[in-house]
């Protein structure tokens, strides 16, 4: 079994697992705020092109924050498996 | 004038200020998020023994291999800049076209005079020349006023495009995208795969043989080799595995024994009714669900995360989690059949090439012009009263409801539910979402407010209502949730429901199906005895609710709003079963409320006229007339209107009314206001007979009573 920190594992599980969260925050009604932009250009070349991007954004956030909210499980994941192990030592 | 003006030149780009503001913001809190990964990767590595440090970010790095994190904030930067300078071109150029265009006018109603000679004297005259001169001035100063915020509106675009490029080819079609691997170096990586953080080497060679196209069993079959804890970690990481499994509706049972149990449960796959288990087996998948092991519950749901997540008996917990998978894929397909729609002609070029057409094959036809415009603007027309699929485009109203459907799907992956779900498997910042297939119109369902509310509401609305509208409703009864904690809220949307009212509104089949959908969906919540469960059918809805109600739907209460009937033949609530599903005695109180003038009042009679209409039209009797039923009154609005006419069908579910009043009063046993009626003599203006209290304006309102005592 390896040697890992338990404790920093753990506490760097939780910080990654915040940084996903604020992604998602960042998406989900957060700065994202081109389609709002859209009726005062309406006509324009720059419309039509807003909603496009503004979606683009939104779903590469949510790709962005599941895969390092996967990483965080996954350092959980292995804290767990080293503890059960280990009985907690390592 | 023949300079063109299009209109959001006069605007002052506040809005588009305000976006290029959050991509600003937006560029500058990635760059945060990066350092901070960075710091907490760094972290992660030397728990693990690893010797490199991570603390900032990294700006050596160039060029393709540049983190994603940063390739977004950059895009994000581009974005916002070029806004930026649109909306400055904007607050500088656009008063000045407004300004310049009143001038013109003014001057063209006002023009300059001159005096000449006539035969009568002298006599004043319209300068031309002195107008000519004066308005060429004008018109050069607007010219370059256009030219400058038409050349900025190509710039922005142009960077708007190349962003949206870059934003999409961060991960190509086909691959998993790679956030963590581009952020460390390639030792720390190393060290992640091989402590299994990220895909071990194992895993990216299965992920390697992922590609599109393959079969749900294909890829199952290759997901085996991957241990159930690290599946679900493995399929966030590649999205377009979960493209494939999400396709997959109702799976073969093939040699995966734990789904064949399942199948077996519910009396074989054979045994799907209207799309849905039957409900007298639902109790017999939820008592198998929950003999599962943890390990088997998830594996299912990963791996057929469209069948379990819309499985009745299966654990809210679990629907929940799989439907979260579905959301997600449904908002990448949803994004690209957007763009699809938006790169294409819109209302009026459709339009006109279909009046082209129409021409040249009618043009011996002097009034062609005017009749297929006719027909064209019927065709196009939003009510969808009458016609509902007339195979000719409308490409404005099906972006706009592809865009309504997007934000659906962000709010339900983004926004935070009513209640925390802590002490489940489902994050305590996911929304509980009970049904969801975008196929289609769309089915759907969400649960708001605590899983164990001693109240639980379940509103089902009505015809018209698809995947693109329904987020209104969703929106309107989570509200009952936000304001009462001791109540929940479903809103279910579970079934297909007509799309217009004269078109199929009136057949029998959608209550049929609706009907036994939402009796099997009941079951599978499995409401405690602890908590009083109440249906809310709305117009088609409330008809689903009569003929769940035949078919033995077990909740404590039903109310028919504006209904379009009461259920199968059901002239008499004694005709509704008195046991329910699996022999549970059934003591439901039944409420109705229509406003005067509703139209419903039609479908209402279909009961009446069975000798008159065809065997697969109507949806039984109308539930304010039909003896067993507790009528209540619509009322008014808070501003004492009176609710009543057409437009009260949809006014009755809105809140702030008497109307809403009492749907929130019956889901939560409260007050409501009863209807009442009074014995009118022949006086002026009345006809002699009983009457609702409400025709006379000057009434002053009905008192609201306890629920208890609405009763005649």
């Amino acid at each position: 079994m390896p040697q890992v920190d338990l404790h920093r594992t753990r506490a760097a599980a939780q910080a990654v697992r915040s940084r996903s969260q604020d992604l998602l925050g960042l998406g989900g009604g957060g700065q994202v705020r081109l389609a709002a932009a859209a009726p005062e250009l309406t006509d324009s070349g720059t419309q039509d092109v807003l909603h496009d991007l503004h979606s683009a954004l939104v779903v590469r956030l949510f790709d962005a924050a599941t895969e390092f909210g996967a990483v965080a499980d996954g350092l959980d994941t292995l804290a767990d498996h080293v503890e059960a192990a280990t009985g907690g030592s390592s | 004038m023949s300079v063109e003006v299009k209109a959001w030149m006069r605007r002052a780009g506040g809005s588009v200020a305000d976006a290029a503001t959050g991509m600003e913001v937006l560029a500058s809190s990635l760059g945060e998020v990066e350092d901070g990964m960075l710091a907490h990767l760094g972290d992660a590595g030397s728990a693990m023994g690893w010797e490199g440090a991570l603390t900032a970010r990294a700006d050596t790095v160039t060029g393709a291999n540049r983190p994603l994190l940063r390739r977004l904030a950059e895009a994000a930067q581009s974005t916002g800049t070029a806004l930026s300078t649109l909306a400055s071109a904007l607050a500088e150029h656009g008063p000045a076209v407004t300004r310049l265009e009143g001038q013109i006018q003014a001057l063209e109603a006002d023009p300059p005079r001159t005096m000449m000679n006539d035969t009568v004297g002298q006599v004043e005259v319209v300068d031309w020349p002195e107008l000519t001169r004066q308005r060429a001035v004008l018109e050069a100063e607007l010219a370059d006023h256009v030219s400058a915020l038409a050349d900025a509106d190509r710039a922005c675009r142009a960077v708007l495009v190349a962003a949206e490029a870059d934003v999409m080819g961060l991960t190509l079609p086909g691959t998993s995208p790679d956030w963590t691997r581009s952020l460390v170096p390639p030792d720390l990586w190393g060290l992640f795969e091989r402590r299994g953080v990220a895909d071990t080497g194992h895993e990216r060679r299965i992920a390697r043989q992922i590609r599109p196209g393959m079969s749900p069993a294909e890829l199952r079959e290759l997901l085996r080799a991957i241990p159930v804890e690290r599946l679900a970690a493995f399929l966030a990481r590649h999205p377009d595995a979960t493209t494939i499994l999400a396709g997959d509706h109702q799976p073969l049972a093939g040699d995966d024994p734990v789904l064949g149990g399942l199948y077996a449960a519910m009396g074989g796959q054979q045994c799907f009714r209207y799309g849905v288990p039957p409900a007298e087996s639902v109790g017999a998948i939820a008592d198998y669900w929950a003999g599962l092991s943890e390990q088997d519950r998830t594996r299912l749901r990963l791996l057929y995360p469209a069948f379990v997540g819309n499985l009745d008996g299966v654990a809210i917990e679990d629907r929940a989690l799989a439907n979260r998978m579905l959301i997600r894929d449904a908002l990448l397909a949803e994004r690209l059949w957007e763009a699809a729609i938006n790169a294409g002609p819109n209302s009026a070029e459709v339009r006109a090439a279909t009046m082209e057409t129409l021409r040249d094959r009618w043009w011996w036809n002097p009034i062609s012009d005017w009749s297929a415009g006719r027909t064209i603007d019927l065709l196009q027309s939003d009510t969808g009263l009458i016609v509902s699929d007339v195979g000719m485009g409308h490409p404005d109203r099906e972006l706009a409801r592809s865009r309504s459907r997007i934000a659906l799907y962000e709010s339900l992956l983004f926004d935070p539910p009513v209640a925390p779900h802590g002490g489940t498997p489902l994050g305590a910042d996911h929304r509980v979402v009970l049904v969801f297939d975008p196929r289609g119109d769309g089915m759907f369902a969400e649960w708001h407010g605590g899983l164990d509310a001693p109240q639980v509401g379940i509103f089902v609305p009505g015809t018209m209502t698809d995947m693109a509208n329904i987020g209104r409703y969703n929106d309107t009864f989570r509200s009952i949730a936000e304001v009462h904690a001791d109540t929940a809220m479903i809103t279910w949307m579970g079934t297909d429901l007509p799309d217009a009212v004269a078109a199929d509104a009136r057949l029998t089949q959608y209550s049929v199906e609706g009907g036994h959908r939402l009796t099997s969906f009941v079951e599978g919540m499995a409401f405690g005895p602890d908590q009083t469960s109440t249906i809310v059918g709305h117009s088609a809805g409330g008809a689903i609710a009569g003929f769940a109600d035949f078919y033995g739907v077990n909740v404590d209460r039903i109310f028919h709003v504006a209904s379009a009937g009461t259920g199968p033949g059901v002239d008499h609530a004694d005709k509704y079963p008195p046991t329910g599903i699996g022999g549970t005695l059934r003591e439901v109180e039944r409420y109705s409320m229509t406003a005067p003038g509703d139209s419903i009042e039609v479908a209402q009679d279909a009961g009446r006229l069975s000798w008159a209409i065809p065997d697969d039209w109507g949806h039984g009797y109308d539930p304010d007339t039909t003896p067993g039923f507790i009528r209540l009154e619509t009322g008014r609005f808070a501003d004492g209107t009176r609710l009543e006419g057409f437009e009260s069908h949809s006014h009755v579910v809105q809140p702030g009314t008497d109307a809403w009043n009492n749907i929130v009063g019956v889901i939560r046993g409260g007050q409501v206001t009863p209807y009442r009626e009074e014995f009118r003599n022949s006086i002026w203006g009345w006809r002699r007979g009983w009457r609702n209290v409400y025709d006379d304006p000057d009434y002053p309102g009905t008192d609201p009573v306890p629920l208890t005592e609405a009763g005649p």
